[in-house]
C-alpha cells in the first residue's frame, strides 16, 4: 500500500510535473519569434496568439511537424485563458494591452498565457495520475492511504483538516493530493 | 503622464528590447556564467533603451544587474542565491524570468525618469508660485472628483505635496482604466 502512495507522490512531485512542464514552456517561449511589442490589427492579434499557443503546446506535447494548424482551434483555447487572466472580456482587454502597450503590452500577455498554460498542463497531469491511482484502490486501501498520508504530511496541513479523526481531509483526499505538489513546491522555495 | 503616452514613449521600446533578446538556453551552469549572462543582458538593454549605443563595463553592468535582482528577490524573502538557483535549475521560469525582472526594473526606472521630467518641465521644483498654480488648476479641473475634505479654495495648502497628489490621481485613473478594460 505504502509503495503505491509513495510511487504516486513521486510521480506528482513538482520536479516531475510543474518544473518539467514549465521548462518546456520556457523553452518554447524563448524560441518563439517576437519582434514587435505591439499589434494593432485584430486578425493579426488572433493569428499571433493562436500561433503562440500552438507553438507552446507543440513543445509541451513534443508533437512533430504534423501537429494540427487550425487557428480557430488554438485561438478559442487561448481566449479562454485570457478570460481567466483578464476578466470576462479578457481577450478584448488583452487586445487593448497589445495594441497600446499599456499594462505591460504584448510581452505581458504572452508571459501570462505561457504561465497559465504551464500551470494548466501540469495540473492536468497531476489530476490524471491521482484519479487513476485513486480509482484503482479498494475502499479499505483508500482509508489506509489517507491515514498514511496524514502520518507523513499531516504536519504541513492546517490543523482544522487533521484534528479529531481528520474527517474533512478523508472526505476530500483526492483534492488534498491535488494540492500536494503545490505544498511541496512552496516548501522547497524556503531557503533557496 | 497619460498612460498611453508613457506606454508609447517609454514602455514599448523597453518591451521590444526584451522581446528581441533571444535565449538559447534557459539555464546556466555556474555562477560565473550567470554573472556573464545578466551583465550581457543589462548592457544590451541599457544600450538599446537608455544609452542608445553606449555601454557599461562588464563589472558595472553585472553589479547593477545584481543590485536589481537582490531588490526583486528580497521582496520574496530571497537573495541573489535564489536568483542564481532559479537560473541554474530552470525553476520558477529560469533565466527567462531573471532577465524579465531586470527588464521590468529598467523600464520602471525609465518611466520614473519620464514622469520626473514631465513634472520638472511644467513646474520648477524651486518655484512655490508654480506649485500653487498647478494645484489651483488641478483642483479647478478635477476637484469635483476628489474627497470633500479637500479645501478647494486653498490650493496653497497642497502646493508642497502637488507631486504626490497628481501621481495618486494618475495612478487612480490607471486602475480605473484597467478595471473597465476587463469588463
Amino acid at each position: 500500500m505504502s509503495a503505491k502512495l509513495d510511487r504516486l507522490l513521486e510521480a506528482i512531485d513538482p520536479s516531475c510535473t510543474f518544473d518539467e512542464v514549465s521548462a518546456d514552456v520556457d523553452r518554447a517561449f524563448n524560441s518563439f519569434a517576437k519582434e514587435r511589442a505591439t499589434i494593432e490589427d485584430w486578425d493579426e492579434y488572433e493569428s499571433f496568439l493562436a500561433d503562440f499557443y500552438r507553438h507552446v503546446e507543440t513543445a509541451i506535447f513534443r508533437m512533430g511537424p504534423g501537429a494540427p494548424d487550425d487557428r480557430e482551434f488554438y485561438w478559442t483555447r487561448c481566449s479562454n485563458l485570457l478570460k481567466n487572466a483578464f476578466g470576462p472580456s479578457g481577450y478584448k482587454a488583452a487586445f487593448e494591452m497589445v495594441r497600446t502597450g499599456k499594462e505591460g503590452g504584448l510581452y505581458r500577455v504572452l508571459k501570462t498565457v505561457a504561465d497559465l498554460m504551464a500551470e494548466e498542463y501540469a495540473q492536468n497531469e497531476i489530476s490524471g495520475r491521482i484519479y487513476d491511482y485513486w480509482n484503482r484502490l479498494t475502499t479499505d486501501e483508500q482509508v489506509a492511504a489517507t491515514d498514511e498520508y496524514i502520518n507523513k504530511y499531516g504536519h504541513l496541513l492546517p490543523a482544522e483538516l487533521t484534528e479529531g479523526s481528520a474527517a474533512r481531509l478523508k472526505a476530500n483526499f483526492p483534492k488534498v493530493l491535488e494540492e500536494h505538489p503545490k505544498i511541496i513546491r512552496r516548501m522547497r522555495r524556503v531557503g533557496r | 503622464m497619460d498612460e498611453l503616452a508613457i506606454a508609447r514613449d517609454v514602455g514599448i521600446p523597453h518591451d521590444e528590447a526584451r522581446m528581441n533578446y533571444s535565449l538559447n538556453r534557459n539555464t546556466v551552469g555556474s555562477f560565473g556564467e550567470f554573472t556573464d549572462v545578466i551583465a550581457d543582458y543589462y548592457n544590451y538593454h541599457v544600450s538599446q533603451c537608455v544609452l542608445h549605443g553606449g555601454s557599461l563595463s562588464r563589472t558595472e553592468a553585472s553589479g547593477r544587474a545584481k543590485e536589481i535582482l537582490v531588490q526583486e528577490y528580497k521582496r520574496q524573502g530571497g537573495d541573489i542565491n535564489t536568483a542564481y538557483n532559479d537560473a541554474h535549475d530552470g525553476t520558477n521560469g529560469g533565466l527567462r524570468v531573471i532577465l524579465d525582472r531586470i527588464a521590468e526594473q529598467l523600464k520602471a526606472e525609465s518611466v520614473e525618469r519620464y514622469i520626473r521630467d514631465a513634472f520638472d518641465r511644467y513646474v520648477e521644483p524651486t518655484s512655490w508660485e508654480q506649485k500653487v498654480d498647478i494645484m489651483r488648476q488641478f483642483i479647478a479641473s478635477y476637484g469635483h472628483q476628489l474627497s470633500s475634505s479637500i479645501r478647494t479654495d486653498q490650493p496653497e495648502r497642497y502646493a508642497h505635496n502637488y507631486e504626490e497628489l497628481v501621481r495618486a490621481y494618475v495612478e487612480s485613473l490607471k486602475k480605473t482604466s484597467s478595471v473597465f478594460r476587463r469588463l
